[in-house]
């Protein structure tokens, strides 16, 4: 290669660093940046079914402030982060713990929780639906078989929402166990053999010396639960499916996530652009309101010392 | 043994049963007759063995289509990713360009985003130019990766810059430093990226719900959601059907345990 200059050197610099993001700020530019902003723009049209639509201003908002549809999923989602949240994590964390303790058959343990993690979505929902079928389903069986009253876990709506969440649950124990594991395998063990000389107990030490290490890892789980919950979609749609000209029950309202309300509303309807945009962008925003939420009390409890 | 350690197993085997016993009556109902299947009280193994749920299935969905699918849209994107990806990560850690800051902040701020705001514009798009219902609409919107050139980027600036700078003096090109020197250190990140961005591309089911309507061009989640709507409550065959789509990959993940494990920790763990 010529020698080149210092100026000659550092413009080639400039040119290939504009060069190599260039492929990927193509595709982002259209599938991500564009897209964003037009469907800020169609939110504010009345555009249908791939058609033109016309500026109405926001139109489509109001609609959505007033839908009582949209205000359920979007209480049912807060709801599942409730219930699924805590449950996903202190689930998680305890059998991370053991996990990580001297036991034997750790191997297969851990293999066997961590199953669900690759199992495709639908093929879970599929399970369960069978599981929880009211009539011929394993858990009513057992159920009746202990001389309990049975539920219609899937058709009734006082219930469809904690089936889901059951489900949910199950399915994300698993990803969780393993970031959660990682985190304990960073502390350092002479923490735990001071704690012992001092005559500790387990109890002591996990209160004491796991839990305090691990508030950074438990905040990203925290974070990554959330943010997962509010954008569930498979396990609801799959577990209390609508019929092809039906997507709206009891059951279904009382378990559906903001998400699949968008979905149910934009693809399986009549392909309204306007208003099924205008959904997207207020599920954008609670994203961002809880995303800044989660920061600022981050620094509440999380330790970042030792 | 000592009373913890009992606890231990105790806690344990029931979690292990409470995560497997669902998948032991998927593959006990999809060898039963729908009259084995029904009867009450609940019958464990099938009365007599049958496997008619699975030649139904197989006659009727083409199964090895869906996998081939979707098996073509993880390793597609993936590659697109890893390329165009460890550039951009290359670029953005090594190299000093007016804008740069600009451009990276910009490209983070997607990673807050919602993906369904993208949905309808990419729908309309893909259409325009007639790209809805093919296959290529599977992984052309999954090309682009901001979390793997973050992910890159940040592995990269953890690699001495001593290294690159010496290729420099020895008159290599700013290609050749990345080809010969920062792609192969790359190797950790890159298997975590296959582990994460291949089960988000495998588990994914909305899009290609929206996107496909052919049953050939489906990929395995949500074509096997197609089942349901056929078989409607006949549930030896879709329970044959969920094997068949999850036996293969629960495999493959027996096999790979040890990446997908150091993946999906690589997450958590923040440098």
């Amino acid at each position: 290669m010529k020698k080149l200059n210092l100026s000659q050197r550092r413009k080639r610099e400039i040119a290939t660093g504009y060069l190599f993001v260039f492929p990927l700020f193509l595709g982002l530019g259209i599938f991500h940046f564009y897209a964003f902003f037009n469907n800020i723009w169609i939110s504010f049209t009345n555009k249908k079914a791939l058609k033109e639509g016309i500026f109405v201003g926001l139109e489509n908002y109001a609609k959505v402030m007033q839908d009582n549809n949209f205000w359920q999923s979007l209480g049912n989602t807060v709801w599942y982060v409730v219930i699924c949240v805590p449950c996903v994590i202190v689930i998680s964390t305890i059998l991370a713990v053991m996990l990580n303790s001297q036991i034997r058959g750790k191997g297969i343990f851990r293999t066997l929780i961590f199953f669900p993690l690759v199992t495709a979505p639908s093929a879970i929902a599929m399970t369960w639906r069978w599981l929880l079928n009211t009539r011929y389903g394993m858990v009513n069986n057992i159920l009746q078989s202990l001389g309990l009253e049975t539920v219609a876990w899937l058709t009734d709506e006082k219930y469809t929402l904690i089936s889901c969440a059951v489900v949910i649950i199950w399915g994300a124990i698993g990803y969780q166990v393993i970031v959660i594991l990682a985190g304990l395998q960073n502390i350092s063990t002479t923490y735990y053999e001071a704690a012992r000389i001092d005559g500790a107990n387990s109890f002591k030490q996990f209160f004491y010396i796991t839990l305090p290490l691990l508030t950074p890892t438990l905040y990203f789980v925290l974070t990554l639960a959330v943010i997962s919950m509010f954008k569930e979609f498979e396990i609801v749609y799959m577990l209390i499916p609508s019929t092809t000209y039906n997507t709206a029950s009891p059951a279904i309202d009382a378990s559906r996530t903001v998400v699949r309300y968008y979905y149910d509303l934009t693809f399986r309807g009549e392909f309204n652009e306007g208003y099924g945009s205008a959904i997207s962008v207020c599920l954008f925003l609670v994203i961002m309101v809880v995303t800044l939420i989660q920061n600022k009390l981050q620094k509440k409890w999380v330790f970042y010392g030792g | 043994m000592k009373k913890g350690k009992w606890l231990i197993y105790f806690v344990l085997i029931l979690a292990v049963t409470v995560m497997t016993i669902p998948f032991l009556w998927m593959l006990l109902t999809s060898f039963k007759t729908f009259e084995d299947s029904t009867k009450i009280p609940l019958q464990i193994l099938p009365e007599q063995w049958i496997l008619t749920n699975y030649t139904e299935i197989l006659e009727v969905f083409p199964i090895a289509k869906w996998f081939m699918n979707s098996i073509l849209a993880v390793v597609i994107s993936l590659l697109a990713q890893v390329i165009l990806g460890s550039l951009a990560a290359y670029a953005f850690a090594r190299l000093r360009f007016p804008g740069k800051e600009f451009l990276f902040m910009l490209m983070l701020s997607i990673m807050m985003i919602p993906e369904q705001i993208f949905i309808i514009p990419r729908y309309n798009t893909l259409a325009a130019v007639g790209l809805t219902n093919t296959r290529v609409a599977l992984w052309i919107v999954r090309l682009f990766s901001v979390f793997a050139v973050f992910m890159m980027r940040q592995f990269i600036l953890s690699v001495p810059r001593e290294l690159d700078e010496a290729a420099m003096i020895d008159g290599c090109g700013y290609f050749r430093i990345y080809a010969t020197i920062i792609l192969p250190v790359l190797r950790s990140p890159i298997v975590s990226l296959a582990i994460l961005s291949g089960l988000s591309t495998w588990k994914d089911m909305m899009w290609p719900l929206i996107v496909i309507r052919d049953r050939d061009k489906m990929p395995v989640v949500s074509g096997l959601s197609t089942l349901a709507d056929y078989f409607a409550n006949k549930y030896p065959q879709l329970m044959a059907g969920g094997v068949l789509c999850s036996i293969p990959v629960i495999i493959f993940f027996f096999v790979l345990q040890k990446y997908f494990v150091a993946g999906i920790a690589s997450q958590g763990i923040k440098e």
